[in-house]
């Protein structure tokens, strides 16, 4: 028996010590295997792909910028946007962290692996290879610019993955922002070589040509903004090795760059603009922003539209209609008239809108109004009338019937106590906070009420990206831009500054300059440029943080004789007196050719007896350039 | 916090692990408590879907622990009386009826009241005289309800019934024990009887057990113990957590049960959800269990072939567990009434389309485990020398199916191996000395970092045996030092990792490409194989005395002090540049516990009146030295030099009386701030208030402090026995929707503590308890801070129970062995500065309370 007891035990103890415990997965994915079949790759690629914000959520949950910008009210308490809308954020708030800052760097991380990888592939074809690295090039270049367009400068990392076991990584700091434009420049020229021009239909969402040219076209333009290029309250922002993150000097060449880039994205001629027929604006907008994959979008991401219509159908609607994302009522003035007039000019201090009467609009009174897309006829406020078609397709306001597929209603109210609007007795949470709703991305045809949490139910959208527009707008911008050269007059400083009259004392404006002198306004700066120059706009820059120069003008001349008004400025009613908007403030005007140019000083609002005072950090001419 | 994705259970995973086993360990060992934790867990990812949102997961966790871990206890003590039963003869045992008496729940505001607070909160008369008026007539109560949720939901008693059975018998050669039960329990919710299908709660189990021992040879015993049980639960279609969730927050003028003319009355999905609906209307669900166990054990006594005292055991265990769940659910047309026609006809809106017939789902699990250990002991007294020894093999596999589970790893066996051994040495009774080790190895680790060496030693010195000590003898009859050193392993990694030295490729996030709107899953690099990784060790260190006085009081005092070091953790100070998706797990934090636990026992004969009285008390307090975390700018924000559950905040410093006070403090960045808001410190003194000054504030909310103490008397045929069960240094937050009036996220969830009734801020009342009221959530308010923490410490009437037992000369003649009546009840009285909720419960009270319970019962044994 005892032997028996001590073989069991001597046996089990040394076959237990020799594999009981190499029990392994059987035949599992691993790193090495994955990029063995073309299935596996390409489910990489799609990871790659899905580090993409998703923007279609405007409730504040995945997406906290919307509700925390001007254009937007939301009734939902507790999101993280009121971080922003507060003031609370953090570092380590989701909103700066998770969501963004550490989201684009996982991304980067994997398009760096799967570029690395992906050539293992024997199921690839050498072109294969090369387009979805291209692919993922585009993605990683991509995801620096949503992290320049947020931060600013930021950490480039280049070809490797990161080894996060290398101490030297915690040493790193933010390139400047120069270098991340070269970067992400040169990479997006790189990936647009060896994308195609187009992807066939089964493909729509994949990277093309025009999406990374047109990433590069709108980074350009960041790049050439007066935000970034040249801005004096950045000078000082260095990383800590002492290098200056934004460039310090104002490079007018850079508007070129971003011309030529917007220009490079119309000359492949595959894009259009669709739906600009105003006479039927829901078939228009249908075709913008419901059609999938249309000819407008260059790079767009298709997502169920659940979260953006839940939280816009307003809430008698029924099911999950929440209907607590509101339209502010300045983005609703910003809306222009059907004549082309913008009604709203400008803002009184207590708020009160400036109207224009010769666009034809006024807030009071009634009148009867067929809505273009839900048809129905009813009296309705007169501000709402004779707007542009795009203020029809993007703004619901109370008072309108809703149509849903099926589910109709005959008015939504979103006035407190209306069928969608804050509860008289508090009892709702789920309501419009400024009277309006966005009307952008419904569907009509789709019966919201019965969807139920389905979100395919809610059926897909393209949201977009990229949008040929846009690519149209950025032109024009920058080729406004770009027609001249720049001239600095003063000292080519924004620092420094001149001024009018530095408080002389009673004594020497009687003594010195006789009896009574004093320094008044008008002033007056001359200058000569020695020959004529095609002059094309003028600028003036003030100095920082000082808000004694109120109003004066531009003159121009050949002969120092004849002088031709230009441009005039009023600060007051041009800024609101900001007194932190330094400038430049740009006035463009028609070719003038002038050897003479001066700047009158007519108005300031630091005075007194003996003087005046009006200070000028820069003064700026363009002309065409040669 | 919600659990939503993989990540948040994670997080919450790596979060509580460790703290759950720690406190788990308090009431059981320390392998048990990591089963009951890993079951807890398991059950929380399983019911991800249907834990109550918004509510403390941590605390409902600790909660279930806490449970389990009692009810395992009671298990042990349970398995022991059952031992006891085999040795003694035939018998069949009875037991009647429990009831439940009564019960307590938490007091909310009426209609009334509500309406009357809404007012003065908006600062207008939303509702007027008349409409009040109607709430407390009760005219109108399709359009003015005034329904006391809690009340029409709860049953006020509910009925359990249990049946014991056993058989035992056998002589010399064999033994045996067979004995069977029945429990029956209904739970105490209201139910609707107009369906012709069942959606009431109740549970219900039947037990088999046999256990059958052979003296096969004269020195070899065979030991065979085989149990099976079915357990039966049937539940409304919706969870038991929301409905008691909805029922508590409900408003009472949200909307009725069911309007006038029959139809059921709720709101939109976008509006909350009707209690009564959730209860009665929603469908039901069957679970079902059958778990079996069996095991084997022979022992040979070699104390005639080769020594005394040495024996051998071989034991074989065998457990399998099935269960099976099947809900058939349906979610009913509702409708919102909104007025009345000119006729005085009802007008209601259809606010859930509903949907007529039920739809069915299943969900399935199992589990077997498969057990063997082999040991061989030696035990021997020479003279005054005691030896003994015993080697142990032993290695285990657990196999897991679950209908839900993609992860392949996680369905893989899971296998745990090891051998031990101990040598004890004691002369005289005097000296005590004992060696143990453990060597263990670990399926998780690389092959060069899988076995494990834990070594530990113990010394012992009766002093009150020593010849100079007999003096003393009369008073102190009994005193030990004792203290013991060693190492303990833990190779739990947590995160559902499996196997660290592999690397995992899991899914990614998806994107969708053409025309056809083809969704495309990912795949991405999950977790870094990591062949370094090994135990997590700790150093424990244990001294302590063992007194007895007079033989009556025996008091044993233990200290303990553990170093934790090595401990899994994702590495938290890799930068977020490196673009990792899952961080690597490494051994790297360390963490120190330490305190003591004391017990007492007394025992008294006075006459024919017998007295003991029992006490325990233990106090723990453990230190995080190192998480990985990098500092916070301002020091006093950092985790690392805290307890683990250190919970954070702002310092409160009373409600703002007036403007100018506002005016005159630093900006308080949250929100919109008033007189009667909150007024909090500014810690770092930058001028602002903001989340940078949030200092550690209060004890953890799990209590440093659990002690208990009970006494029993008996006098004849009386008993009487009770216990008090209580804890210490513990604090909790009190701000949930229920006590800041007209916060809810769902507007219908307004209900209202009525504790808050006339002690909210008015300039009138500038020294009142809660703040001022507001429509809409207060972002000022609504923050961790001292003003909401309240102590959780309580002292509780656990348990006390009276019984008579008849004498034996009048129940033998009716052939009865013995026959007891027994009044008891459970959860009697608490003592607690907190009176809200059930302090146990702590923040939200989102989980059913403790009920009071009595029980009349009646024990006969023929």
């Amino acid at each position: 028996m005892k032997k028996i007891y001590a073989i069991l035990l001597i046996s089990l103890f040394a076959v237990g010590c020799d594999s009981y415990l190499d029990r392994q997965p059987d035949e599992p994915k691993t790193s090495k295997n994955i990029f063995e079949k073309r299935e596996t790759t390409f489910r990489y690629l799609a990871n790659v792909y899905s580090w993409t914000n998703n923007e279609t959520d405007n409730s504040g949950q995945a997406n906290y910028f919307e509700p925390a910008s001007d254009e937007c009210a939301c009734a939902f308490t507790g999101r993280g946007f009121r971080l922003m809308n507060n003031s609370t954020w953090q570092v380590s708030s989701a909103v700066y962290a998770s969501n963004t800052y550490e989201n684009y760097y996982k991304g980067i991380r994997e398009a760096s692996y799967f570029m690395a990888n992906v050539a293992r592939c024997p199921e690839l074809t050498p072109a294969e290879v090369t387009e979805w690295i291209a692919e993922a090039r585009f993605l990683r270049a991509y995801y620096y610019f949503c992290l320049m367009r947020q931060y600013g400068p930021v950490i480039l990392l280049g070809e490797s993955t990161a080894d996060f076991t290398d101490p030297a990584l915690r040493d790193l700091d933010r390139n400047t922002w120069d270098e991340c434009v070269d970067y992400v420049c040169g990479e997006l020229d790189a990936a647009a070589s060896d994308l195609p021009l187009e992807q066939p239909a089964v493909w729509y969402g994949r990277a093309t040509k025009g999406a990374a040219l047109a990433v590069k076209a709108r980074l350009l333009l960041y790049s050439a903004r007066p935000l970034f290029n040249g801005n004096p309250m950045y000078a000082s922002m260095k990383n800590v090795y002492g290098r200056n993150l934004f460039p310090t000097e104002y490079d007018p060449a850079k508007w070129q760059l971003a011309a030529d880039a917007a220009k490079a994205v119309m000359d492949l001629n595959v894009y259009e603009i669709v739906g600009e027929n105003a006479n039927a604006p829901y078939d228009s907008w249908k075709k913008v922003f419901i059609e999938r994959w249309n000819k407008e979008l260059i790079f767009a991401v298709q997502r169920t539209c659940y979260n953006w219509r839940v939280s816009t159908i307003p809430r008698a609607v029924g099911g999950r209609a929440y209907g607590g994302v509101s339209v502010t009522q300045k983005l609703v003035d910003a809306f222009a008239m059907s004549n082309g007039r913008y009604p709203i000019t400008g803002y009184l201090s207590d708020g009160k809108p400036i109207i224009d009467d010769e666009s034809g609009y006024t807030e009071s009174g009634f009148a009867s109004f067929k809505h273009p897309i839900l048809g129905q006829t009813k009296p309705t406020f007169k501000m709402y009338l004779n707007r542009e078609p795009r203020f029809y397709m993007s703004v619901y306001w109370s008072g309108l019937n809703w149509i849903g597929g099926t589910n109709r209603l005959d008015e939504i109210q979103l006035y407190t106590g209306g069928n969608s609007g804050p509860g008289i007795d508090g009892t709702q949470t789920n309501y419009s906070v400024t009277g309006y709703l966005p009307f952008k991305f419904q569907d009509i045809t789709l019966d919201s009420k019965s969807a139920g949490s389905s979100t395919s139910a809610w059926i897909a959208i393209t949201w977009p990206l990229f949008r040929y527009a846009e690519i149209l707008l950025d032109y024009a911008n920058s080729w406004h831009d770009k027609i001249s050269n720049l001239y600095k007059m003063i000292d080519g400083s924004s620092t420094t500054h001149w001024e009018a009259a530095y408080n002389p004392s009673k004594t020497y404006c009687d003594e010195v300059l006789g009896s009574k002198a004093a320094f008044h306004c008008p002033f007056e700066f001359i200058w000569d440029f020695g020959g004529e120059h095609p002059l094309v706009g003028v600028a003036l820059m003030r100095r920082y943080n000082n808000t004694d120069l109120i109003a004066g003008y531009f003159e121009v001349s050949a002969d120092k004789e004849t002088w031709v008004k230009v441009a005039e400025f009023d600060y007051i009613t041009d800024l609101a007196d900001d007194r932190k908007n330094q400038g430049p403030f740009r006035y463009d005007f028609e070719e003038e050719s002038a050897r003479y140019m001066r700047v009158v000083i007519t108005d300031s609002s630091n005075k007194n007896a003996t003087r005046d005072t009006a200070a000028i950090a820069e003064i700026y001419a363009y002309e065409v350039e040669n | 916090m919600r659990i939503e994705t993989e990540n948040d259970f994670d997080a919450l995973y790596l979060n509580c692990y460790k703290s759950l086993c720690l406190y788990a360990s308090r009431y059981v060992p320390a392998e048990e408590s990591e089963e009951i934790v890993q079951d807890t867990m398991m059950w929380l990812w399983e019911n991800r879907d249907t834990v109550a949102p918004e509510k403390s997961v941590k605390a409902l966790l600790f909660r279930i622990v806490h449970n389990k871990c009692v009810n395992r206890v009671k298990h042990n003590a349970v398995l022991s009386r059952v031992h006891r039963q085999i040795e003694s003869n035939m018998r069949r045992h009875f037991e009647s009826p429990d009831f439940y008496l009564s019960r307590e729940l938490m007091q909310m505001l009426d209609a009334t009241q509500l309406a009357t607070m809404y007012n003065a909160a908006s600062g207008r008369e939303v509702y007027s005289p008349t409409d009040i008026d109607k709430y407390v007539s009760r005219v109108d109560p399709d359009l003015y309800p005034n329904v006391n949720w809690l009340g029409e939901l709860y049953k006020s008693h509910s009925y359990n019934e249990k049946v014991n059975l056993s058989i035992s018998g056998g002589g010399e050669i064999a033994k045996y024990y067979i004995s069977g039960a029945f429990y029956n329990e209904d739970g105490l919710f209201a139910v609707d009887n107009m369906k012709n299908y069942d959606t009431s709660l109740y549970y219900r189990r039947y037990n088999f057990r046999s256990n059958v021992d052979v003296q096969v040879f004269r020195h070899t015993k065979l030991n065979i113990n085989l149990a099976t049980s079915f357990e039966r639960k049937n539940e409304p279609g919706s969870s038991a957590s929301s409905i008691w969730g909805y029922a508590l927050t409900t408003a009472p003028n949200a909307f009725p049960m069911r309007y006038s003319d029959g139809t059921l009355a709720g709101p939109a999905d976008n509006d909350g959800y009707s209690p009564y609906v959730l209860l009665t209307q929603k469908g039901y669900r069957e679970k079902f269990w059958n778990t079996a166990t069996s095991t084997i054990n022979l022992n040979q006594d070699f104390g005639n072939w080769i020594t005394p005292g040495l024996t051998a055991n071989l034991k074989f265990a065998f457990d399998a567990m099935n269960y099976q769940d099947l809900s058939r659910t349906k979610t009913p047309q509702q409708f919102m009434a909104v007025g009345r026609d000119e006729e005085g006809n009802l007008i209601k809106n259809e606010t859930v389309v509903g949907e007529e017939s039920l739809t069915c789902k299943q969900y399935a699990s199992s589990r077997r485990t498969v057990y063997l250990e082999a040991s061989i002991n030696y035990a021997r007294t020479f003279g005054r020398h005691s030896v003994g020894a015993l080697f142990l093999y032993q290695h285990s596999q657990k196999n897991i199916t679950d209908t839900t589970e993609s992860d392949s790893d996680l369905l893989l066996p899971y296998r745990n191996q090891g051998i031990a051994g101990r040598i004890t040495y004691d002369f005289d009774n005097r000296y005590f000395i004992e060696a143990n080790f453990g060597y263990n190895g670990s399926e998780n680790f690389s092959p060069k970092k899988r076995f494990g060496f834990f070594p530990s030693v113990a010394v012992g010195w009766a002093i009150s045996e020593e010849k100079f000590f007999e003096p003393a003898k009369d008073v102190i009859d009994h005193l030990k030092f004792k203290a013991s050193y060693g190492l303990v392993g833990n190779d739990q990694i947590g995160g559902n990792r499996r196997f660290i030295y592999n690397e995992t490729i899991k899914d990614g996030g998806s994107y969708s490409f053409g025309m056809q709107n083809t969704s495309y899953t990912g795949l991405i690099l999950g977790d870094w194989p990591n062949p370094n990784v090994g135990w997590e060790t700790v150093r424990k260190l244990n001294a302590g005395i063992d007194l007895s006085l007079f033989g009556k009081v025996k008091i044993q005092v233990d200290y303990f002090n553990e170093k934790r070091s090595g401990i899994f953790l994702q590495a938290s100070s890799i930068p977020a540049i490196a673009g990792l998706a899952t961080k690597p797990w490494i051994n790297i934090g360390k963490m120190n516990n330490e305190g003591f636990d004391a017990s007492l026992e007394y025992h008294q004969r006075v006459g024919e009146v017998d007295i003991t009285a029992r006490g325990n008390f233990t106090y723990a307090h453990n230190t995080i030295i190192d998480n990985d975390q990098p500092d916070w700018e301002y020091l006093y924000m950092n985790t690392i030099g805290q307890s683990n559950w250190q919970q954070f905040g702002l310092v409160s410093a009373g409600l703002f009386r007036s403007q100018e006070e506002i005016d005159a403090w630093p900006k308080q960045e949250f929100g919109e701030v008033k007189p009667g808001d909150i007024k909090y410190v500014d810690i770092n003194g930058d001028g602002v208030v903001n989340n940078y000054d949030r200092k550690a504030i209060g004890y953890p909310d799990v209590p440093e402090i659990v002690y208990g103490f009970g006494a029993s008397v008996r006098w004849k045929g009386f008993d009487l026995s009770v216990f008090f069960q209580g804890v210490g240094n513990v604090n909790f937050f009190t701000n949930t929707e229920q006590t800041q009036p007209f916060s809810a996220s769902k507007s219908r969830n307004a209900n209202v503590y009525s504790d808050l009734w006339g002690n909210y801020w008015t300039p009138e009342n500038p020294n009142a308890k809660y703040p001022r009221l507001t429509i809409g959530a207060n972002e000022n308010n609504n923050r961790l801070s001292t003003f909401w923490m309240v102590s959780g410490n309580y002292l509780r009437l656990k348990n006390a129970e009276i019984g008579y037992t008849l004498p034996k000369r009048i129940l033998s003649k009716a052939h009865i062995d013995k026959l007891r009546i027994y009044l008891s009840g459970v959860n009697l009285v608490t003592f607690s500065k907190f009176k809200l909720w059930d302090p146990d419960l702590q923040t939200g009270a989102a989980n059913y309370p403790n009920n009071r319970v009595y029980n009349l019962g009646v024990t006969l044994v023929f």
